[in-house]
Formats: C-alpha cells, sequence, structure tokens
C-alpha cells in the first residue's frame, strides 16, 4: 500500500501534468521546468499578477540580448 | 507535502532567469559583447523590477477595480473556453473543461488557484504552434 507521502506525490505529479496541459492549451509559453517553478513561487506567496509581468519581462529581456547577439555575430 | 521544498524565492527567481538565458550563445564573450555573468545580473535586475513594480505605489491613485479582477480564476478559464467555442475551437474548449474538471481543491498544491491565475495571466503571450494538416 502506498504511504501518505507517496499518494500526495502522485497527486502532485497528476495536478501538475493537467496544469501543463491547461498551460498548452492557452499559449502561454511555458514549458515543465518553468511551470513547476511558478508554481513553487506562488507557494512561497508571489502574486500571480506579478509573476506574469517578471516572466513577460525576462522574455523581453531574454528577447533583446539575442537581438543584440544576432546583430553582433551579422556585424 | 507541496511543491516548494528546498527553494527560496531568490534561487527560484535566480532559476528562472537563467532558464531565459538558454539559447543564447556565449562564444562571442572575447569580442566584446555581454558576458554570461553580466546578461544575468541584467536579467535578474529587470526580474525584480517587475515583482517589486507594484509594491512601492501606495501614494499613487490605483486604478478602478474592473469586473474581471474578482472573478475566480476557474471562472476566467471558463470564460476562455466559452472564446474558444465562439471562435470555432470546440475540441480546445472541450479539454479544456475537461482538464479543469480533474483539478479538485488542493489536489496536492497549496496554491492551486494562483497557478490558475498565472496561467490566465499568461494566456495567448505565445504564438499558438502550427497547425498540422
Amino acid at each position: 500500500m502506498a504511504s501518505p507521502a507517496s499518494a500526495n506525490m502522485n497527486a502532485v505529479r497528476e495536478t501538475m501534468d493537467v496544469l501543463l496541459e491547461i498551460s498548452r492549451l492557452l499559449n502561454t509559453g511555458l514549458d515543465m521546468e518553468s511551470l513547476s517553478i511558478c508554481v513553487r513561487l506562488c507557494e512561497q506567496g508571489i502574486n500571480p499578477e506579478a509573476l506574469s509581468s517578471v516572466i513577460k519581462e525576462l522574455r523581453r529581456a531574454s528577447d533583446s540580448l539575442k537581438a543584440s547577439e544576432n546583430s553582433t555575430s551579422q556585424g | 507535502m507541496s511543491v516548494c521544498d528546498g527553494s527560496s524565492i531568490t534561487e527560484l527567481l535566480s532559476t528562472l532567469c537563467d532558464r531565459s538565458l538558454t539559447g543564447l550563445s556565449w562564444k562571442r564573450r572575447a569580442l566584446g559583447t555581454m558576458s554570461r555573468d553580466s546578461a544575468r545580473r541584467t536579467l535578474r535586475k529587470r526580474a525584480y523590477g517587475a515583482l517589486l513594480a507594484g509594491l512601492f505605489q501606495d501614494g499613487s491613485p490605483k486604478p478602478p477595480p474592473n469586473a474581471l479582477s474578482n472573478t475566480p480564476a476557474r471562472n476566467k478559464i471558463l470564460m476562455i473556453s466559452f472564446d474558444l467555442r465562439v471562435s470555432g475551437h470546440d475540441e480546445e474548449a472541450e479539454r479544456l473543461e475537461e482538464l479543469l474538471s480533474h483539478l479538485q481543491d488542493g489536489a496536492g498544491l497549496s496554491e492551486l488557484n494562483s497557478a490558475l491565475e498565472l496561467l490566465v495571466q499568461l494566456a495567448g503571450s505565445v504564438a499558438p504552434p502550427p497547425q498540422s494538416f
């Protein structure tokens, strides 16, 4: 018989799988690892709206780094 | 037990920043472009800036609450599902509602509603995958 801890771990895993599929249907751009980090941050009390701003800001910053890298490599 | 065992907010945010650097090449560092450490610092600064932006605005007038601000995340997802149906994406809408019904209260996570709210906030933030024929 499964221990309560492993049963709960299975419940968390199943919930994460469902959240990932919802995330894909909604086109959020999160992969499993990023989603897992975000869920952990929510569990630590981070406001989900503030967290979405962080993700969007990181995408913008990463895109501009990639753009500057491309312009450097072409120059 | 929850999924937040073992990592602090700062560690988790750092990991999130590092993941954003995936795909960048560092071969040109010697040629004067930004180093990985410098890029990492830039991303962390912008991440904390975005995270803390709403905290220090006590003196500024707050925007009026809109009708959706108090709507539970599950209901917002059902509204998205309705929009999908209206635009002819019945299969996706069906699947979305089915998945939502699988998520019981808690379901192993203490902040399931926050996680759903995050997904709502990020909905449509990337282009949908190309359709296969």
